[in-house]
């Protein structure tokens, strides 16, 4: 739990408080939490519970669980009881936004840490039920993956091994999750230059270390393992101050960080203090700028159409054309800055499925799209990107609709028509891939608008295109749209 | 005496020993002609209760390792046999002292017109009548033992007479316990007061009880029993187990057996068979029981009696909500009794009182009955602010108090939790909460006494009152693991036991080694109650050995043994009993230049560094270290009330010719910090 003050611009730490129960231990083994953890977790939380009420934040607090609750099949009776035991609101926090969370934790301690992403970064976050690892080189994700290894995790799945070969076992194990790592990237060399880390298992491995600045070397973490594997609990307990539990944890930790280190081709790495609630508390104040964080999302998307071979100058085109219309037509569809960035996706992503298959290319590209996990983008929205890339096509007639999920909100749907009719436009005008339109204007006339053009060569396709699909746009808008081109042969 | 046992590679005084010693000392500051009558008095009272305390609880541990059959690990530590037998010789011998100093204050007093009678006879015989046949006789039920009536239960500490009777050449027992009955009784005649007591009267009147016996013999006995608690783990309710461990206590096993006269071979083998004690638990007192009750003597004289205390508040301190500003400007550092330890209870006040504070957090150990202190915690409670009390109930006899207390605070609304089972909490903090301008301010107060405001008139403490941020922080996160909000513990300026606070003390003696290694100064004072911890005194004895100048001002059991060659050379310890019981603990360093300066509430023992909560901080404000170190050069100057321990024999400090006499507590009596 982590309590602060801002003056200003200023941060002050008011509170701190740790209190430790195992819940991934009951969820990675059983698959939900135990009575006798709810119970002690409603302790827990009742004691924090006294500390908002000594500040009066009872109406001013976040209280987020990660994989531990998320993961349990009972995790909303867990959110249940404390909140009927504690008043305490307990969030479920996804994947993706959890990563996020710390890695603008980490952002903002390490600053240098946007030198580092333009030169290959590679940003891991070792927790007790996960390892997060995000990859990052010019600006742009080349791979997020959130994957069920954590050292907590990994001891309850082992835990039946004789402790004198389970170091064997988890050797293997992690050196599985770095192979599936490997066979994700291209096959460059030289991709990574840095490594940084944050999680609590930092904490684990600063008890054993002690390192002088915020930096620890691979030499370092080798001899403390090789030390270590000789060990008994006992003389490890004595040698390092350690707790029964962390000592649990420390061997699958040390390997970890290792094979990871050995795929990044990493000497060392740097480490943040920086703790979860902590980074979650400027997060959450919005503290913690990121202003580069749509171009990051938007050079991944141009990196994942490369990854299918898309046709990039048609997918430029398109995302072209369609933020041009969005903000000359602003007045007509008073849709939001977040709602361009949705466009200008979808736009970059339409046509990446044609690699699979011309003929259903749109369902293709939804898949593509959807499967995207960016940190900072939430599942809705990587949804909806999807869903508007795959009605560029005008086949789908939007209005009754079966492609549009009808668990989404009405406002949301609504702001997936508006987009998909622009979108829909924007293709027609390089229906060719050809960009035999480079520009236009748009005027506006009472309920009637006109977008005029000159074309390189008369665009038979782009014309035909249009008149198909332009329909949807006057039926979500109420405006008839014309295509006026002047062309010298015309 | 025998000498004492030593340890071949790290000299130890045994603790017990050390204690006695202790004891000792107290005692002969009854010889000292310059303490009023009446103190003389109320010293040789406190002797008395020391050692009731010293059996109940260490002879008691003393016993309960020969009853396991405890035997020494270590080559040159005393077993705990032969430990008993030199104990009770020691104790005999005190006490035998203790008579012998009482008999001459009596000769004295007499003189000053307060008579303690030996004989009850001519005028005094009458009011000792009345005294008997209204007070007394109503309230005893003598027992004649036999098998319809078994003998009675003896509580602990309390007084009994015991008659041994005769009756158709048949022997009988009786026995008469004094349960809530008055030990003196003062008779105001002629301008004089005559003190009897009560077994006096008893003896007295006693033939008027069993007619038709002759009475054989009559002896009075105390019994003192084993007191301490220990708390089985796993207890689920604290405050429970020592609700039932409190009535536990009376009937706890035999330690000592105290009578007035010398028993008979046969009346001792019928008491060991009745009550189940050995031969050498038995103390002849030749005299006068029991003379902790000298305190209730209450006689004003104020020829007798220590001029008054005059307390003093810093003179730029207004009792208001303007203290919070004079807080933070600068921090307040106050040396009790000298200073008034009423400033801390009206903190208190004024912030259950504030509109601003919001949360006010407090550690209560031993606090007196009727506390000001609680009051106003209630009062906060009621004015809407988060109250929580960390209440310490094993803070030894004083449980009951405590449980009081308790229960008063939880229905007032505030946060009542009990500290863990296995740790005491020693540590004393308040933390008060407030928000000023939207930002939240702490308040801190770190004190080594207790919030009691008895004792905060006869103990020296320190009082610490500052704002500082990462002070308030520290205390913060104590609260929080002291309350069980949280296990993280990331101290900057303090230092706690068990956790970190020995290590931290060695931290520094190192640092002073290896300085002197470097033929740089290196020095410590450390002013403490007790050093026992077998780490530290080895530590000690390595600086040394290194050439570190150690002073030390141990008030009570050192296990040290200075100046010995090769061993302990550079360290000096001596001892301060005086009016006021020296309580306070400050540490120096010299630090290369530094000088740094700790106040703690942690004495050297292993029992604080392993089993307690304790604290540890280091002042940094000029003002304050200056008047620590002031307090630390009072108590090195002082050569009137001083005791100077040389290797394991404690020798009165005299000033010499050319020095004057310097009695550190009369000097801040006169001259506050």
């Amino acid at each position: 739990m982590h309590i602060g003050e801002f003056t200003g611009k200023k941060e002050k730490t008011i509170e701190y408080l740790v209190k430790s129960l195992s819940i991934g231990k009951d969820t990675f083994t059983e698959g939900y939490i135990s009575l006798e953890n709810i119970y002690k977790a409603v302790e827990i939380l009742s004691g924090f519970g006294n500390k908002l009420d000594e500040y009066g934040l009872r109406k001013n607090y976040r209280a987020l669980c990660t994989s531990g609750v998320r993961e349990a099949s009972n995790g909303y009776f867990f959110i249940d009881h404390v909140r009927i035991n504690t008043g305490i609101e307990l969030e479920i926090l996804e994947p993706s936004d959890e990563i996020y969370i710390k890695y603008l934790g980490v952002k903002n301690a390490i600053p240098k840490i946007d030198d580092y992403e333009k030169n290959g970064l590679l940003f891991t976050n070792i927790s007790s039920g996960n390892v997060f690892i995000n990859i990052l080189k010019k600006e742009r994700l080349i791979l997020s993956q959130s994957l069920p290894y954590g050292s907590i995790r990994l001891t309850q799945i082992f835990k039946d091994i004789p402790v004198q070969k389970r170091h064997k076992a988890y050797e293997q194990d992690i050196g599985k999750m770095v192979r599936t790592l490997k066979n994700l990237l291209p096959k460059k060399t030289n991709l990574i230059k840095y490594m940084v880390s944050s999680g609590s298992s930092i904490a684990t491995i600063l008890d054993v270390i002690n390192p002088q600045k915020d930096i620890i070397t691979k030499k370092e973490l080798i001899s403390t393992y090789n030390r270590i594997k000789e060990m008994g609990t006992d003389e490890i307990m004595n040698n390092f101050k350690l707790r029964q539990s962390q000592i649990e944890i420390l061997v699958p930790t040390l390997i970890t960080y290792l094979k990871i280190m050995d795929f990044a081709g990493t000497g060392f790495f740097h480490f943040t203090r920086n703790s979860f609630p902590h980074s979650m508390f400027l997060y959450y104040s919005k503290k913690i700028k990121d202003p580069r964080l749509y171009n990051r999302f938007k050079n991944t998307l141009y990196y994942i159409g490369e990854k299918y071979s898309f046709d990039e100058n048609h997918a430029k085109t398109v995302a072209k054309f369609a933020l041009k219309l969005f903000s000359k037509l602003k007045k007509i569809h008073s849709l939001k800055w977040k709602d361009r960035q949705l466009l200008e996706s979808a736009a970059i992503l339409h046509d990446t499925g044609y690699i699979i298959d011309a003929k259903h290319h749109e369902k293709h590209s939804y898949n593509i799209a959807k499967s995207i996990e960016f940190p900072g983008y939430s599942k809705e929205f990587i949804e909806m990107m999807a869903i508007i890339s795959s009605l560029h096509k005008e086949k789908y007639d939007i209005n009754n609709n079966y492609e549009v999920p009808s668990n989404l909100p009405i406002e949301k749907r609504l702001i997936i028509y508006k987009l998909t009719s622009i979108l829909r436009i924007a293709d027609a005008l390089d229906a060719s891939h050809e960009q035999l339109i480079t520009d236009f204007d748009i005027k506006i006339e009472s309920n009637n608008i006109y977008i005029k053009t000159n074309a390189k060569k008369y665009p038979y396709l782009e014309y035909f295109s249009f008149n198909k699909k332009s329909k949807i746009f006057t039926r979500i808008f109420g405006a008839k749209i014309t295509l006026e081109i002047n062309s010298n042969f015309k | 005496m025998k000498s004492t046992p030593i340890l071949n590679k790290n000299p130890i005084i045994n603790r017990e020993i050390s204690w006695l010693y202790f004891n000792q000392r107290v005692l002969y500051t009854t010889l000292e002609q310059s303490i009023p009558l009446l103190n003389r008095l109320n010293f040789l009272a406190i002797f008395s209760s020391n050692l009731d305390e010293f059996y109940m609880i260490r002879v008691a541990g003393v016993k309960e390792q020969i009853e396991a059959g405890y035997k020494p690990a270590n080559e040159g530590e005393i077993p705990p046999t032969e430990l008993l037998t030199h104990i009770n010789e020691f104790s005999q011998r005190l006490t035998d002292e203790q008579q012998d100093i009482f008999r001459a204050i009596k000769k004295e007093s007499k003189k000053r017109g307060i008579v303690f009678l030996d004989t009850i006879e001519g005028e005094i015989l009458e009011y000792a009548e009345d005294i008997w046949l209204q007070q007394i006789l109503p309230a005893i039920s003598p027992v004649i033992v036999g098998p319809a009536s078994p003998f009675p239960f003896i509580g602990n500490k309390r007084l009994t007479v015991l008659i041994k009777l005769r009756k158709d050449l048949l022997t009988y027992y009786s026995v008469i316990t004094s349960e809530n009955l008055a030990r003196i009784y003062k008779i105001r005649l002629n301008n004089n007061i005559f003190v009897l007591f009560l077994e006096q009267i008893i003896k007295k009147f006693i033939g008027r009880l069993y007619h038709g016996y002759s009475i054989n013999d009559c002896h009075v006995i105390r019994i003192t029993r084993n007191a301490d608690l220990t708390i089985e783990e796993g207890a689920e309710d604290l405050l429970k187990t020592i609700e039932h461990q409190l009535s536990e206590r009376r009937k706890g096993e035999i330690v000592r057996v105290e009578t007035d006269s010398v028993l008979s071979g046969e009346i001792l083998s019928f008491l060991q068979k009745k009550l189940n004690f050995d031969k050498g638990d038995v103390i002849y007192v030749k005299g006068t029981l029991d003379l902790s009750f000298l305190w209730e003597l209450k006689l004003e004289r104020a020829s007798l009696t220590y001029k008054p205390l005059k307390q003093y508040i810093p003179a730029d301190i207004r009792l208001n909500s303007s203290i919070f500003k004079r807080i933070m400007k600068k921090d307040i550092i106050l040396y009790r009794p000298y200073q008034d330890f009423s400033l801390i209870t009206k903190l208190v006040e004024i912030a259950a009182n504030d509109s601003n504070v919001i949360a006010l957090k407090m550690t209560l150990y031993r606090t007196n009955t009727n506390s000001n202190i609680i009051k106003n915690l209630i009062k906060a409670a009621h004015n809407g602010k988060r109250v929580s009390a960390v209440i310490e109930l094993k803070a030894r006899f004083d449980e009951e108090n405590n449980i009081g207390w308790a229960k008063l605070l939880e229905d007032a609304g505030c946060i009542v939790t009990y500290g863990f089972m296995n740790l005491k909490i020693h540590a004393k903090s308040l933390l008060i909460v407030r928000k000023e301008n939207k930002k939240i301010v702490r308040y801190c107060h770190i004190s080594t006494g207790n919030y009691n405001e008895i004792t905060s008139k006869v103990y020296t403490d320190v009082d610490y009152i500052t704002a500082d941020e990462q002070v308030g922080m520290d205390i913060s996160a104590l609260f929080n693991n002291l309350m069980g909000y949280s296990d993280f513990t990331n101290y900057k300026r303090i230092s706690v036991a068990p956790a970190m606070l020995r290590n931290d003390l060695i931290k520094l003696i190192d640092e002073e080694i290896k300085n002197a290694k470097k033929g740089l100064s290196a020095k410590i004072i450390a002013k403490i109650n007790t050093l026992t911890d077998k780490q530290i005194i080895s530590k000690l004895y390595e600086a040394s050995n290194a050439g570190v100048k150690i002073i030390l001002i141990v008030r009570g059991i050192c296990s040290l043994m200075p100046g010995l060659p090769g061993v302990s050379e550079n360290i000096e310890v001596k001892s301060i009993i005086g009016r006021f019981l020296e309580h306070s603990r400050i540490l120096y360093f010299y630090a290369g230049g530094k000088e740094r300066i700790f106040f703690s509430t942690a004495d050297w023992m292993e029992r604080n560094m392993n089993g307690r909560v304790e604290l540890l901080i280091e002042i940094f404000e000029t003002d304050a270290k200056e008047k620590l170190k002031k307090i630390l050069e009072y108590n090195l100057k002082d050569n009137a009330r001083a005791w100077i321990l040389q290797e394991d024999r404690y020798t009165k400090a005299e000033p010499s010719d050319t020095d004057t006499p310097f009695n550190c507590q009369e000097y801040l009596m006169e001259h506050p910090l």
